[in-house]
């Protein structure tokens, strides 16, 4: 892919990825195929400080959980309360990793 | 996608720390004193959440009293039937090297996903929530 757009990709997307991940990211856009651009740009990452407002707000109900896909993860944090109230104040640390992870496998889920 | 057994072993430690609760809960419920309250939205707001009173729900159900389990808190029902059920599914699974409980999450998540599905679950959940300020749980 050119070495411009893939710049103009991570330029605008680099912090929806952590930042150690950002560098491999720009390796494998280079060398994978022009006709990939297209879906690229079609692609929609959740936002990780989207996410931890929702975490913040609503993290009792599982609400954050849901934001990101993890459906399952939600459902069993609506039903215990938030975890006892532990989970949702764990979550408030890790939902911005959590969110980001997300973001790497749909981008893989493109490449690959 | 979450791999087995990081959701076998998360299932395994949220289910045991479940039977410590409503142990816990179940002892002072017995000797009539208080717990504290582990939900932040009732210390917050004052007002009870969609699954609060589902302790009380799951320990009337695991006792065979169905119908003040379903009048606590139909969430309770739900949870009764997670722990009953899924320590069992993982060991069997673990037994048999299979990954059957694994793929039923992956089904269910599947189709919670589903608009329609999300939103008769969603005014289910929206209604026992009045439903729970009404009773004043």
């Amino acid at each position: 892919m050119d070495a411009q757009k893939v710049d103009l990709f991570i330029m605008t997307n680099s912090k929806f990825f952590e930042s150690h991940q950002v560098g491999l990211i720009r390796d494998k856009l280079l060398q994978a195929d022009e006709s990939k651009w297209g879906y690229l740009q079609t692609l929609q990452f959740k936002d990780p400080t989207t996410s931890l407002i929702v975490s913040l707000l609503g993290g009792s109900l599982g609400i954050d959980r849901f934001l990101i896909g993890d459906t399952g993860m939600g459902v069993g944090k609506l039903l215990t309360c938030g975890g006892f109230g532990i989970w949702t104040i764990i979550d408030w640390f890790l939902i911005m990793g959590v969110t980001r992870e997300k973001n790497i496998v749909k981008l893989q889920q493109v490449l690959y | 996608m979450i791999t087995k057994n990081r959701l076998y072993i998360w299932i395994l430690l949220a289910c045991s720390a479940g039977y410590a609760w409503l142990f816990w809960v179940g002892e002072h419920l017995r000797s009539g004193t208080k717990t504290f309250d582990v939900c932040l939205i009732k210390h917050a707001l004052h007002i009870p959440c969609p699954s609060c009173g589902a302790s009380r729900s799951a320990l009337s159900f695991l006792h065979g009293d169905f119908f003040n389990a379903l009048y606590l808190n139909p969430l309770g029902i739900i949870i009764g039937f997670i722990l009953i059920i899924t320590p069992f599914w993982v060991a069997m699974d673990y037994m048999f090297r299979k990954e059957t409980f694994l793929n039923f999450y992956l089904k269910s998540e599947h189709f919670i996903k589903r608009p329609s599905i999300a939103i008769i679950l969603t005014l289910l959940v929206l209604s026992n929530w009045v439903w729970n300020y009404t009773k004043g749980l």
